[in-house]
């Protein structure tokens, strides 16, 4: 089926098919399933069941002004809705004080990233091993480069606790990567 | 400007959200910590790892193949229970109209608990690796509430919008009437099964087969339905 590509800047009418509209989207949106579900076949499926939701919205989507964020925001709900079901328990950390949480944090100090513990096995696994919260959050901040700002309205999660979160989704890949640490007591005495 | 501070900020210097006073600050204190500067040069190290982890690509055609079968599923009605929306065939013309759609149609009799089991089995064609959408119509004589339909597929087959699926469970009101339900199924392999639907309400079940033959037949486009009355 041949597909032409419309920028989606471009004014859209209810004259763009569900198809012309969505296209340009659909790669971008499979990398970014990829990126919270680390498996190939669940991130087409993810992509799938976002496709067969959003069809008959096709005017709504007509009237977005910004269709990628808007996107990922609802492959975001629906990531989170089927990994609650197949739990059956929610998956968000309690809220904290995110000054305290980060007074707490037991993260080691300044750490050597070497291009060994930066391998794509490795980093492979170490995002495996991350929650669901804390990957999803890499995937849209570090990687899509959404800023905290954006994402507390994308996700409606307040941009504290996203801090929080992100530092400790990051404390956690430098574990995981068998990062070299220096203690917090030495980084604080020296 | 300690080390405690610029930790519990640098993350609003990576992402440009600070002031031009704040970020000189954060600044000015990069250049005079040794430790401060190399977090953010971790951190940024491992952002653009993480930024070149490769993806595998989707299957070829995926793309096209999602988009299609997202217009195929609501292509006639929407998967829902209830009256149809806007129905293209009304359910009193289902009975005498088999073969006049592309698909399948097969009345079995209306959704009394108590009624005779129905007699004859309706049968659906697949070519292998065919999806087509099926849609049950399920006929009640008035409103039934914590109805629990299911459907369970034979092994050669599942259900394309849910891979590796073979069997669904859902409740769901019938309304007094017609009330429709599409599933997507495709056949993985060749072979013959039935596909069983039970509705259940209370300690009653009432059970319907539908013989479901993956073989020969050529395949047609995903947007081939099967009309199926229950």
């Amino acid at each position: 089926m041949a597909m032409n590509w419309i920028p989606w800047r471009e004014t859209r009418t209810e004259n763009v098919s569900f198809e012309q509209l969505l296209a340009p989207h659909i790669d971008p949106l499979y990398r970014l399933a990829y990126r919270f579900t680390g498996r190939r076949e669940e991130a087409e499926d993810l992509v799938q069941d976002l496709l067969i939701r959003l069809f008959p919205r096709h005017a709504e989507l007509c009237q977005v002004e910004k269709l990628r964020p808007w996107l990922a925001r609802v492959l975001y709900r629906i990531f989170i809705d089927r990994r609650r079901a197949a739990s059956r328990s929610p998956i968000d950390f309690p809220d904290t004080d995110p000054e305290v949480e980060d007074q707490i944090d037991g993260s080691p100090g300044p750490e050597h990233l070497t291009d060994e513990s930066l391998t794509r096995e490795r980093l492979q696994y170490a995002l495996e091993e991350l929650n669901d919260d804390q990957r999803v959050l890499l995937a849209l901040h570090d990687i899509e480069g959404y800023t905290l700002v954006e994402l507390a309205e994308m996700l409606e999660v307040p941009i504290g606790t996203l801090k929080s979160r992100l530092n400790r989704a990051h404390s956690r890949l430098r574990e995981l990567l068998s990062m070299e640490p220096f203690s917090a007591t030495q980084r604080v005495s020296n | 400007m300690n080390c405690q501070f610029f930790m519990l900020h640098y993350v609003n210097l990576l992402d440009g959200l600070l002031g031009d006073a704040e970020r000189a600050a954060m600044e000015s204190h990069m250049a005079t910590c040794s430790e401060c500067r190399a977090r953010i040069e971790t951190r940024r190290r491992l952002i653009d790892a993480l930024r070149q982890s490769p993806i595998p690509p989707a299957r070829e055609g995926f793309a096209e193949a999602a988009l299609r079968h997202a217009r195929a599923v609501h292509e006639y009605e929407p998967a829902y229970i209830g009256k149809p929306a806007r129905p293209r065939i009304p359910l009193w013309f289902v009975s005498g109209a088999a073969g006049v759609m592309a698909g399948v149609l097969v009345l079995l009799g209306t959704l009394w608990f108590a009624g005779p089991a129905h007699s004859g089995v309706a049968t659906v064609d697949f070519a292998v690796k065919e999806t087509r959408s099926v849609r049950f119509a399920f006929n009640s004589p008035e409103e039934l509430r914590n109805v629990t339909l299911s459907l369970q597929l034979p092994a050669n087959f599942e259900f394309a919008n849910r891979p590796g699926d073979r069997s669904l469970q859902w409740r769901a009101t019938l309304h007094k009437g017609g009330n429709v339900v599409t599933v997507p199924i495709m056949a993985l392999r060749g072979g013959n099964g039935d596909l069983v639907a039970r509705v259940a309400l209370d300690h009653k079940v009432k059970s319907f087969r539908v013989l479901l033959k993956a073989g020969a037949r050529s395949i047609r486009s995903e947007r081939s339905s099967s009309f199926i009355s229950i």
